[in-house]
């Protein structure tokens, strides 16, 4: 059962379509009427700060509710089993809430229903973990396999990202701690959770072409860059040495590991990969994903060898990143192997207003303290200077 | 098969569109380049930031060898760099908003603005330049910024030079700061900020009725709103003549509505109506006994809540004049 009017979401997909074409002028007139008219139903779709909001007093009306109900109902009866039950049981009322108000309504990610999605989870966790206390099963990753099922329901139903998110980590963790039990298994965790990242991005790939998966494409696209985002940290050379201490309770500094220089070459290979693979993608976001798998792998290096002090790394960095940035900007003055720099819409001017109002503000208010100040520029850690 | 296919085979049997069509349509999305533009604009910026912290702190490290005067004099040929740059490369003035689309004024333009702010307060503080005479340190800086922001058309230097203004009068605009930095305790402060509140907004509003530079009456509205709202509510809890404020809040929040109407923004209705429901929430629990309050509170909070929903989802009924 899908929760929300997939038409709706093709319309809405339709409708920016649209939208562009004739932005270039490739549809005449009557044509983006028509079309416009034939896609017409689309579902509520409001900006960033009304979603926030609607977030927010979403949280805010289920948290009231449910602290009513809890006084009203269970009055002043504390023990944890009749909480659990009450708590999973206004999350079951708040699903037909939200079914309701999707339909009523035709949210889609609007805020409000992600907001009850994620409430109605958090309000179910109660009895799990009840469950799984009473049944004395004393291994997190059981709770976490008792919790699985909720959040691929959820998942397949409401497409939702960051529950789809939840259930890829959850998979992982549940995974990991199988391994963990094993001394062998322990030793390899990062290959296997390089292999099971890998295996979820391929699937999630082949999976995206298919036409069924449109229900589920923002879903996808996040769980596709967290297994990304995975699959780097896993042979990350620092993540491996800090985690490798870290689980077998040595004392820091976390000593040196096994296949050491392979970690290292992963370390420095895979940003790369991004990077080509986001060019012959021509795919935003896994170039992004390259770049600050740079970023993160020179930081790495510098962690482990002290190469140049901060401040020269600072500045040598930035002199790189903005001769990249000038020279691929300059290169893209027409567009070239499907890249360009157009401007998108500009979005940004209030959040620019309030950015740059309080850099003024921040530079105008250390005038006077340094006028008060004197002579020998006490307190701010510049005396010793003078 | 992908969305996009399927759309256009959807359009084909609707007849809206020839297979021919189809087809340039397809390949045309297909092939359309993908923009790059804020990714390199974060990344330059984020260069730029890097670049002069790491500057900075070697600056800070060298001072003794370097010495002060070398510092001011390269600091200055940066500023007067940057101006000069905007100023050659500068578009006729207009009294519409101008596209410079693809060129680094903009930018380079808040770079020496900055750098300027950073040179005055440096030559304040080793040279003592402007005294005792702090408004005329943050008096220039405003007037400079309005200037540039009028001259090159930039939005942003225009929030710096309003910022610099409040700062003349002792205020501070800054919205994330308007509540933190000020301090409302003191009744004079607060009636400075009402009065300067409603002469930026007034201004604003002004310039947007001679239609000088309609785009800029955002900037002029956002910042000056805020501070008038929040200073006129700090009024109402705390002075004896309440009643004044009250009907500025009130006044105001009206403006806003009917602004917001006006412009279909949303930002502006939710100014006015977070600022009045909480001075009208104010005055409710000032007037209502103790008994009362403490009985109806928590249901007019919940109240409060399902109505701000209902608000949001209805707010474009509410922007229909």
């Amino acid at each position: 059962m899908k929760a929300y009017n997939e038409t709706l979401l093709r319309n809405q997909y339709a409708q920016e379509v649209v939208q562009r074409l004739n932005k270039e002028g490739k549809l005449n007139e009557v044509q983006c009427l028509a079309l416009q008219k034939l896609h017409a139903d689309v579902p509520y779709n409001p900006n960033i700060f009304i979603k926030l909001l609607l977030f927010l007093f979403g949280c805010l009306g289920f948290g009231l509710g449910g602290s009513l109900m809890t006084v009203f109902i269970i009055g002043f009866d504390e023990s944890f089993w009749g909480f659990s039950v009450v708590s999973a049981i206004y999350g079951a009322g708040a699903t037909f809430l939200l079914l309701f108000l999707i339909r009523e309504r035709k949210l889609y990610f609007s805020g409000i229903d992600n907001a009850l999605i994620y409430c109605i989870l958090g309000a179910l966790m109660p009895l799990v973990y009840q469950i799984y206390d009473t049944t004395h099963l004393d291994e997190p990753w059981l709770a976490a396999l008792l919790f699985l099922p909720l959040l691929l329901l959820t998942t397949y139903v409401f497409g939702e990202p960051v529950v789809a998110l939840f259930a890829f980590l959850t998979t992982l963790f549940i995974g990991a701690s199988l391994l963990m039990k094993h001394p062998l298994g322990k030793a390899l965790l990062p290959f296997a959770l390089m292999i099971g990242a890998a295996i979820a991005y391929s699937l999630g790939r082949r999976f995206g072409q298919k036409k069924a998966s449109f229900y589920w494409a923002i879903a996808l696209e996040w769980t596709s860059t967290m297994a990304m985002v995975v699959f780097y940290a896993a042979g990350n050379y620092y993540v491996v040495r800090e985690a490798n201490a870290a689980l077998n309770h040595l004392p820091p500094p976390a000593p040196e590991i096994a296949f050491a220089p392979i970690f290292w070459g992963l370390t420095f290979v895979i940003p790369l990969l991004y990077l080509y693979l986001g060019f012959r993608w021509r795919n935003r976001l896994v170039l992004l994903l390259g770049l600050l798998g740079v970023v993160a792998s020179v930081m790495t290096y510098r962690f482990y060898h002290a190469v140049l002090p901060t401040e020269w790394g600072l500045v040598l960095g930035g002199l790189v990143a903005v001769a990249v940035a000038v020279w691929v900007i300059r290169q893209l003055k027409t567009p070239r192997f499907g890249f360009s720099n157009w401007s998108e819409e500009d979005k940004k001017i209030g959040l620019e207003t309030i950015i740059l109002s309080q850099m003024t503000q921040n530079i105008q208010t250390t005038d006077p303290s340094l006028q008060l100040g004197g002579g020998d520029f006490g307190g701010g850690g510049a005396g010793e200077q003078y | 098969m992908t969305p996009l296919s399927e759309l256009l085979q959807l359009w084909q049997e609707r007849q809206l569109i020839t297979p021919q069509e189809a087809a340039t349509l397809e390949t045309q999305e297909r092939n359309r380049p993908v923009s790059l533009h804020l990714m390199l604009r974060t990344m330059l910026y984020t260069g730029i930031l890097l670049f002069t912290s790491g500057i900075g702190i070697l600056i800070y490290k060298n001072i003794d060898t370097l010495g002060h005067e070398l510092l001011i004099v390269l600091l200055a040929l940066l500023t007067l760099a940057c101006f000069g740059y905007v100023f050659y490369h500068r578009m006729p003035f207009s009294r519409e908003e101008i596209h410079s689309e693809g060129k680094l004024t903009d930018f380079v333009l808040l770079l020496a603005c900055t750098l300027f702010l950073s040179l005055e307060g440096y030559v304040q503080w080793r040279y003592n330049l402007f005294g005792t005479r702090y408004g005329l340190a943050a008096l220039l800086p405003a007037v400079l910024f309005l200037f540039c922001a009028y001259r090159f058309d930039h939005r942003g230097v225009l929030s710096m030079g309003l910022t610099a203004l409040a700062s003349w009068v002792g205020l501070t605009i800054t919205p994330l700061e308007v509540m933190t930095s000020n301090d409302f305790n003191n009744q004079p402060l607060i009636n400075t900020a009402v009065v300067f509140g409603l002469l930026v907004v007034g201004g604003g509003i002004l310039l947007e009725k001679q239609n000088i530079k309609k785009h800029f009456t955002f900037t002029y509205l956002l910042l000056g709103g805020n501070l008038l709202f929040i200073s006129a509510l700090s009024g109402l809890f705390s002075s004896e003549l309440w009643f004044v404020f009250a009907l500025v809040v009130g006044g105001a929040a009206w403006y806003f509505f009917r602004y917001a109407q006006q412009t279909q923004s949303f930002l502006f209705l939710l100014m006015a109506v977070v600022y009045a429901y909480i001075g009208f929430t104010y005055l409710v629990f000032k007037w209502a006994n103790t008994e009362l309050i403490i009985a109806l509170s928590s249901f007019y909070f919940i109240g409060s809540a399902v109505g701000v929903i209902l608000f949001i989802l209805n707010y474009k009924k509410l922007l229909k004049q």
